[in-house]
């Protein structure tokens, strides 16, 4: 008997709707092709094609806003009015969910497989035997300082330096870092609500931010993005791409901005993992510098003395006579000498991962995280910040995921057998 | 499970008829678009009226294939136990 309700498709040839039948036996149904021979739906789902999910998911919402990609989308299939934003939205979001159900699953694999507890702490021993530092050798420093022409208190200051530099062939350089973008209201008002609560009582103006961690991972030619919500979130999905990669066996070297709770996330996640280091990108950490001074000192071009001289000295790595340099401002320069204070305690806080970025520079070595930037603008501002839109926590997330499923070249193998493989791609 | 072709011939012929704005549906099912002398000698215009036509015969092709397999004789394996 045919169905009353026809079983829906839309596809990258449009939307099609086409009659099932069943078979029924007295009140039993024995046979309903609505469920036995396609996939089954809910009331008013649609079956999404792999061709439409390519080109709606990958190709469109993660490049466009969910309206114009719903217009592209329509006009490329000559089918007018077809799919709606709306509906674009909602199944992006629960493919976008769908990509980090299997992410968090594929972990725990790996993690489980690997001997490891659900937090990414070793139970294997394998993993917890000590390993020495994957560094450059002496002889190449060496050369290089030698080549810096310094004087002799320069030149033991930058020896004195204690963030090592590591092999570049046998290390994978990771950013971290966090972006937000602004967070939709729960609940839209309608105006004359809006109204009344402005006459009546005080509203609260704070605008509230969707925070989402981004890690880019970078070994030799190859590279991997990843998306989540929480940096323990994306430190345990990146132990797990370190595992199933066999990248352990060489040097993890994390770069990142003055954020405590990220470094705090980092040592806590690693602490077992001796090859490590963390060095802190030199842009933002002028920027610390230059806002604390700005907040410290009297006028523009006392404050751009000082952050020019301090700057040179951090430059080489030398965390000690840029404190000195702090503390010997003279006190008529300073209208918040707290401000000082604030900024001597930042670099102390940050001395071990301080390194002669100059020293770096020479041997070759990445100096900042700008491609962590980088890949934050790609998988998240470029289409969720400065369009004066706002987000779920969710919907925010999700574009993310998908985003970040296409520049790891995954989407191919996601479309087709629903997997992540967590592998690395050049 | 039987097999299924893939018959694909799309034509363009010289005719008579009036030109039509949008495509119809002929008595076998088939779709039909007449130009006009000026569109059929426009390399876009005629871009534009081969996608027209053929992408509603795509979907058109594909429901009625689905339909066609729901109302086939259920397979063995497939059956419901109840």
């Amino acid at each position: 008997m045919e169905k009353v309700w026809p079983y829906r498709v839309d596809g990258e040839v449009g939307r099609i709707e086409c009659s099932t039948y069943r078979v029924v036996q007295g009140d039993a149904v024995l046979y309903d092709t609505a469920q036995d021979l396609f996939p089954s739906l809910g009331c008013w789902e649609r079956y999404e094609t792999r061709g439409f999910k390519e080109l709606a998911c990958i190709r469109g919402v993660t490049e466009q806003s969910y309206n114009k990609t719903a217009r592209w989308l329509n006009r490329l299939r000559h089918q007018d009015g077809a799919t709606g934003s709306t509906t674009l939205r909602v199944g992006a979001e629960r493919e976008g969910r769908k990509v980090l159900d299997c992410l968090e699953r594929t972990t725990r694999e790996i993690l489980q497989h690997e001997g490891c507890d659900d937090t990414g702490q070793p139970l294997n021993p394998r993993l917890l035997q000590t390993q020495a530092p994957t560094i450059i050798s002496a002889e190449l420093v060496t050369e290089a300082i030698d080549a810096c022409q310094l004087t002799a208190d320069e030149r033991a200051e930058v020896e004195r330096n204690p963030v090592p530099s590591e092999d570049p062939a046998k290390t994978v350089n990771v950013s971290v870092d966090d972006v937000v973008v602004k967070q939709q209201k729960p609940h839209r008002r309608r105006p004359e609500e809006h109204q009344e609560i402005v006459e009546g009582e005080e509203t609260n103006h704070g605008r509230k931010y969707v925070h989402n961690t981004v890690a880019h991972l970078q070994h030799q030619e190859q590279s991997y993005c990843i998306a989540e919500q929480g940096v323990p979130t994306v430190l345990r999905v990146l132990l797990g791409y370190l595992l199933t990669n066999r990248l352990l066996n060489g040097r993890i070297q994390f770069f990142v901005d003055g954020q405590k709770t990220l470094h705090a996330a980092i040592l806590k996640a690693f602490a077992w993992f001796g090859n490590r280091g963390m060095i802190l990108d030199g842009y933002p950490l002028e920027d610390k510098c230059a806002r604390q001074l700005s907040l410290a000192m009297k006028g523009a071009e006392l404050r751009n003395d000082a952050l020019s001289a301090l700057s040179a000295l951090l430059w080489w790595g030398r965390a000690d006579s840029a404190q000195a340099l702090l503390q010997r401002l003279p006190e008529a320069n300073l209208k918040k000498p707290e401000e000082i204070r604030v900024l001597i305690g930042y670099l102390e806080r940050n001395r071990p991962y301080l390194p002669c970025y100059e020293i770096r520079k020479r041997l070759g070595l990445r100096n900042s995280s700008n491609i962590g930037e980088k890949m934050n603008d790609l998988l998240v501002s470029n289409r969720q910040k400065h369009h004066g839109m706002s987000w779920s926590a969710g919907g925010s997330i999700a574009l993310a995921a998908l985003e970040a499923l296409k520049r790891n070249y995954d989407y191919q193998h996601w479309l087709e057998y629903h997997e992540i493989e967590l592998k690395r791609v050049a | 499970m039987s097999r299924y072709k893939i018959h694909v011939r799309i034509e363009m012929l010289p005719c008579d008829d009036a030109p039509t704005n949008a495509p119809i549906t002929e008595q076998d099912g088939s779709l039909s678009l007449v130009l006009s002398e000026a569109d059929a000698m426009c390399i876009d215009a005629c871009e534009q009226a081969l996608l027209q036509t053929t992408y509603p015969m795509l979907r058109e092709t594909l429901s009625s294939h689905l339909r066609e397999l729901s109302k086939k004789k259920p397979m063995r394996d497939n059956r419901r136990d109840g």
